[in-house]
């Protein structure tokens, strides 16, 4: 939590709290000084005058407490939103150096549950946790001191409501909110995964079982969420009967105690509705605090969530000091073992391939034989637990990742579209291409006839695409890029024969090296070298 | 269900049963709790002018004092009461919204989601639900209790001190016109910033999944930029709609507090001139608060409830979209026979099957080739009836489609897709979507016959392996296989795969033809591929171009 605190601008937060203070205190003090004006008043004096100075003070606080409230809400929720915007950034910067190879066992609909819903909590953590527990601090002191020189026992007795009001009922609601409130964001952010998965293959799920499987997997959700609701109703009820039940201990207290003070003449007779009402208008200070508390384990929840993201270690690292990025392109994998985190076998076993300056080798071999673990590695995806990848001799590790990267070009089996146009993702590949390269590379690949043309929107994530089209979107961008190596797992897997032949034959005749993944090398011509992987590795799954 | 779909949607979340039946106990809470205000404030003014005035001993009044204190301890009790059926309500209000929304997406089908978008959809049934507990346990709770108690408490006050009670109705009405002007502003600018909202969990979502693209390419930076600009340009929107939405608030306590200094400071002159009474004045000064508080409590409860509008909106404008009809006949037993007559189906002004004829008559094994984008991929979602086609009509053992039921019709064919989708359960889960009620022996002879059973024994848990995120860790073979799985166990007489081959090294391949031969077996097959591996499994070719179709060869 603290990590997220220091996103706050504290002079913003200090303004936010200083409002706040001076918005209860005019409540109360518009209270006790109606409460002394009218008692003044049934006393009689000889001129209206001697009221005079309680009758402003109603009249002032009347319109600055509302004054007062408006801006601590604009600038509190200002702080908020500002705290939100950075925190978003954050997370997505934590993210992207695990992004190529940590990631893959995370649910992407639990990623997506964390940043949107736990974001979403913590935008509370001013605005309803640390807001109300400064206010009620510093507007409790002042009431409390102020109460003193009338009676200092009811003093006494103002801080000890208070007390329980502002703490010892929050920590008690606390501790029975925690549970509720873990398992009400459990269920949660399981349903909207499980939603997720239903939209997505809805084609599967309907056709399998109708959706029945789906649905009892969410009903049970559901019940989940019901079960740690009702929980949470319960606890509403009861800090609602304290919230509204324990000032009614104070204004009594407050009526015997300066009675009796009264009754014995120790106190001005006057005061005994001002300090009724006074301490009436002071419970305000903490009132709002059992819902704060309620919320302050979400709160936290989300805050540990987000924290344990920025803990996970990264697949591949920055090297500390970076090697210049040689000239040549040359790459080589020498004595290459990769072992997946959770798998019982290496992908890759001693693997040796070298690839010269524009010579196009072909991967091929069974499923599971480490294809595409041969591109990961050379894309720093993930770095291998033994041996070397070499770019012109110099280990891979030894350079920076952007200068890796900027050294491939990157095709993946399913291509990854960014929803909107087709220029959006070319340019992906480079910025500045210009109109007229981005039609001639998608006329090299076949896609110049698409209705949607270069600035049509091709839906969310390119489904208004086939399979095939965006495959060759994936190899269309990865043409585009500069980059003088192409890596590219298995382009024509969506094609049909003529597409396919034609796209390999584009490859050939690019000057840059190629490195492909393909299950058909049979219809690779005398230009490719074929490399096997025919080490039968089964494909192991974790968790 | 024609009424109420002209009907807004707030009404239409306030006219449920349960938020009906919420708002009487409301309004029964709020009498009871007017009558034990009178008790609490009449008795605390006794005390302070029997103390104050009369120089009576506390201890000599001591019972007034204890009558308040148990009026006012009463009252609490109410309102813990109101609020715990009002959040009661809400889970239900929400849980059945969650609900209807996961069954109105089933009952729309895959053709229909494709336009929506999936983020959206998910948005509106997290975090759009979500928002409805605003208006369920804040707003409904919130408005009947100042409907009942303000309007009693102002007539009390009439009675009781004639000129306060005036200032009073006049204070609240001003007070309730600005709140209805300003209302309707907010309301406008909160739609507004829904939008935003949804644009920008798009985005992130979007960004996400590509995160491994984006980094390859040296992206990601420049994404983690873009995120930022756009959560900037959502603070603004939603500063400007705030600024808007506390107005409200501040009218409401701007015209609360100044009544309250303006009663007190009438009341005080006018006792001072000696017409009035001290514990009448007293109290009619204590009952001002209380008039004004469940008009302020509703300042903050209308805010909380302000995005509610929006979400109901989103909610309401996907339960009514309109559904396929659904047919009721029974599906006649034994192998179907099923044909397409001159079917056309056009997608965005392009024909992608211009009146088409294909007959699939029992126990056939057909083949479907042709290029990428020539609609055979099509011809299956009409099969399933997932895509109703434009003109002509799918018919199965002479009756027509739509008149089928359409889950039974959907349980007597195994459709494989070309990318099939893994639940993020177990094996067993997953291949038990074909059918629920299939015994764990059932399922593995179903992998077996898919050639499956050997890789999924290897699994760490065998069976009980959760396979990731759609199946993140496995090959494409694999989850073919696992697919073919579901075909078997859910043993149905007609088949229909989709690119069945397409993402298979050789050996995958075969063993893949292996059990497709096997699966063949006593079904109607239909195979859409670009491939010709598998081919040989079938006994006719029909070839797809340009939205027609031509058997080309026999080959049995």
């Amino acid at each position: 939590m603290r990590s997220v605190l220091a996103l706050l601008r504290p002079g913003q937060a200090a303004l936010a709290i200083a409002l706040g203070t001076l918005t209860v205190l005019s409540g109360a003090a518009l209270l006790a000084a109606s409460g002394a004006l009218i008692s003044g008043a049934a006393l009689q004096p000889e001129s209206l005058l001697v009221l005079m100075p309680l009758i402003t003070s109603v009249r002032l606080f009347g319109v600055s407490r509302a004054t007062l409230r408006y801006a601590e809400r604009v600038v509190s929720h200002d702080l908020t939103l500002r705290l939100v915007t950075r925190l978003r950034a954050e997370l997505l910067a934590r993210l992207v150096p695990l992004a190529p190879a940590a990631l893959i066992g995370a649910r992407g609909g639990d990623l997506l549950a964390r940043i949107r819903a736990d974001v979403d909590e913590l935008q509370g953590l001013f605005v309803r946790l640390v807001a109300p527990a400064a206010v009620a601090v510093l507007a409790s002191a002042a009431a409390v001191g102020l109460t003193a020189f009338v009676s200092p026992t009811l003093a006494l007795v103002l801080a000890a409501l208070l007390l329980v009001l502002g703490v010892a009922v929050p920590l008690w609601a606390r501790s029975a909110g925690r549970r509720p409130a873990r398992d009400v964001a459990l269920a949660d952010a399981a349903f909207g995964t499980d939603t997720l998965d239903l939209v997505r293959g809805l084609a599967d799920h309907a056709s399998g079982d109708g959706g029945a499987t789906a649905l009892r997997t969410l009903d049970a959700h559901l019940d989940r969420l019901d079960r740690a609701e009702r929980a949470e109703a319960r606890l509403v009820g009861a800090t609602t009967f304290l919230r509204e039940g324990v000032p009614a201990l104070g204004v009594v207290a407050a009526l015997w105690l300066v009675g009796w003070d009264v009754a014995f003449g120790a106190t001005n007779p006057v005061l005994l509705a001002a300090t009724a009402l006074g301490v009436l208008g002071s419970f305000e200070a903490v009132g709002g605090l059992g819902a704060a508390w309620a919320a302050s384990e979400r709160i936290r929840d989300a805050a540990d969530r987000v924290q344990a993201l920025s803990a996970e270690k990264p697949a591949v690292t920055e090297p500390a000091e970076a090697a210049p990025l040689p000239a040549g392109t040359a790459l080589r994998f020498e004595d290459v073992t990769l072992t997946y985190p959770d798998a019982m076998q290496p992908a890759l076993t001693d693997f040796d391939l070298s690839l010269g300056e524009g010579e196009k080798v072909a991967l091929a071999g069974p499923s599971g034989a480490g294809k595409s673990s041969v591109l990961a590695l050379a894309l720093r995806s993930r770095d291998p637990d033994a041996g070397h990848v070499t770019l012109d001799g110099t280990d891979l590790r030894a350079l920076t990742l952007a200068d890796v990267r900027g050294r491939f070009a990157w095709a993946p089996q399913t291509p990854q579209i960014l929803g909107g146009t087709l220029a959006g993702n070319l340019r992906l590949a480079r910025d500045d291409a210009s109109v007229d390269e981005l039609e001639a590379v998608l006329r090299e690949v076949g896609l110049q006839e698409l209705p949607v043309g270069l600035d049509g929107w091709i839906g969310e994530a390119g489904e208004r695409l086939s399979a095939g089209e965006r495959a060759r979107v994936g190899v269309a961008r990865a043409l585009l890029s500069p980059a003088p190596v192409l890596l590219l797992d298995e382009p024509t897997a969506h094609l049909d024969a003529p597409m396919a032949i034609r796209l390999l034959d584009l490859l050939a005749r690019q000057p840059r090296t190629v490195l492909l993944v393909t299950h058909t090398p049979d219809v690779l011509d005398e230009r490719w070298r074929v490399v096997r992987l025919d080490a039968p590795v089964p494909s192991v799954v974790g968790r | 269900m024609a009424p109420t779909r002209t009907r807004r949607p707030l009404q239409r979340l306030l006219a449920l049963p349960a938020t009906r039946k919420l708002a009487v106990a409301c309004a029964v809470l709020g009498v009871l709790g007017w009558v034990l205000i009178l008790a609490q404030w009449t008795l605390v003014a006794a005390f302070v002018a029997a103390v104050f005035l009369r120089s009576a001993a506390p201890g000599d009044v001591v019972l007034l004092l204890g009558g308040a204190l148990l009026a006012w301890l009463a009252r609490s009790g109410l309102l813990a009461l109101r609020d715990l059926l009002a959040a009661r309500t809400s889970s239900r209000v929400r849980r059945d919204a969650r609900s209807d929304l996961a069954r109105k997406l089933l009952r729309l089908g895959p053709d229909l989601m494709t336009g929506e978008r999936a983020g959206e959809l998910v948005t509106t049934a997290t975090g759009g639900v979500a928002k409805l507990d605003g208006v369920v346990a804040r707003l409904v709770p919130g408005t009947v209790t100042a409907a009942v108690l303000t309007p009693l408490l102002a007539v009390t006050v009439f009675v009781l001190d004639p000129p306060s009670g005036a200032l009073l109705l006049l204070g609240g009405m001003l007070i309730m016109l600005f709140l209805w002007l300003v209302g309707t502003l907010a309301g406008a600018s909160s739609r507004a910033q829904w939008e935003t909202l949804g644009q920008l969990g798009a985005l992130l979502v979007d960004i996400l999944r590509v995160l491994p693209t984006l980094v390859a390419y040296n992206r990601a930076k420049g994404a983690v930029a873009w995120v930022a600009q756009v959560s900037e340009a959502y603070r603004a929107a939603t500063m400007k709609v705030l600024r808007t939405a506390f107005l409200s608030g501040f009218v409401l306590e701007f015209g609360a507090t100044l009544c309250t200094a303006l009663v007190a400071v009438t009341v005080g002159i006018r006792l001072f001139q000696g017409q009035l009474e001290f514990e009448l004045a007293l109290l009619v000064l204590l009952l001002t608060p209380e008039f004004f508080a469940p008009l302020r409590a509703l300042g903050a409860d209308h805010h909380a409830a302000l995005e509610g509008r929006p979400a109901a909106e989103r909610l309401f404008a996907l339960l009514d979209l309109p559904e396929p009809a659904r047919g009721t006949t029974a599906v006649p037993s034994g192998v179907p026979h099923v044909r397409l007559i001159g079917v056309t189906l056009r997608r965005e002004g392009r024909t992608v099957l211009d009146g088409i004829d294909l007959d699939l008559p029992p126990l056939s094994r057909t083949a479907l080739v042709g290029p990428s984008g020539a609609g055979k991929s099509s011809t299956a979602r009409l099969l399933l009836g997932f895509t109703p086609p434009d003109e002509g009509e799918v018919v199965v053992d002479g009756l027509p489609l739509p008149l089928l039921d359409p889950d039974a019709w959907r349980a007597r064919i195994a459709y494989v897709p070309e990318r099939p989708f893994l639940l993020a359960g177990t094996v067993l889960e997953n291949v038990r979507l074909g059918r629920p009620d299939a015994t764990p022996a059932e399922v593995e002879r179903a992998l077996d016959r898919a050639h499956a059973l050997e890789f999924v024994r290897r699994l760490p848990q065998g069976l009980d392996t959760s396979l990731g995120e759609d199946g993140a860790r496995l090959s494409g073979g694999e989850r073919l296989r696992i697919a073919l799985a579901r075909a078997f166990v859910k043993d149905a007489p007609v088949v229909v795969l989709d690119e069945p081959t397409s993402q298979l090294d050789p050996g995958g391949e075969a063993q893949v033809l292996a059990a497709l031969r096997e699966l063949a077996d006593g079904r109607t097959i239909l195979t859409i591929t670009h491939r010709s591996a598998p081919l040989a499994l079938h006994d006719r070719i029909v070839e797809i171009d340009e939205g027609a179709f031509r058997e080309r060869e026999a080959i049995r």
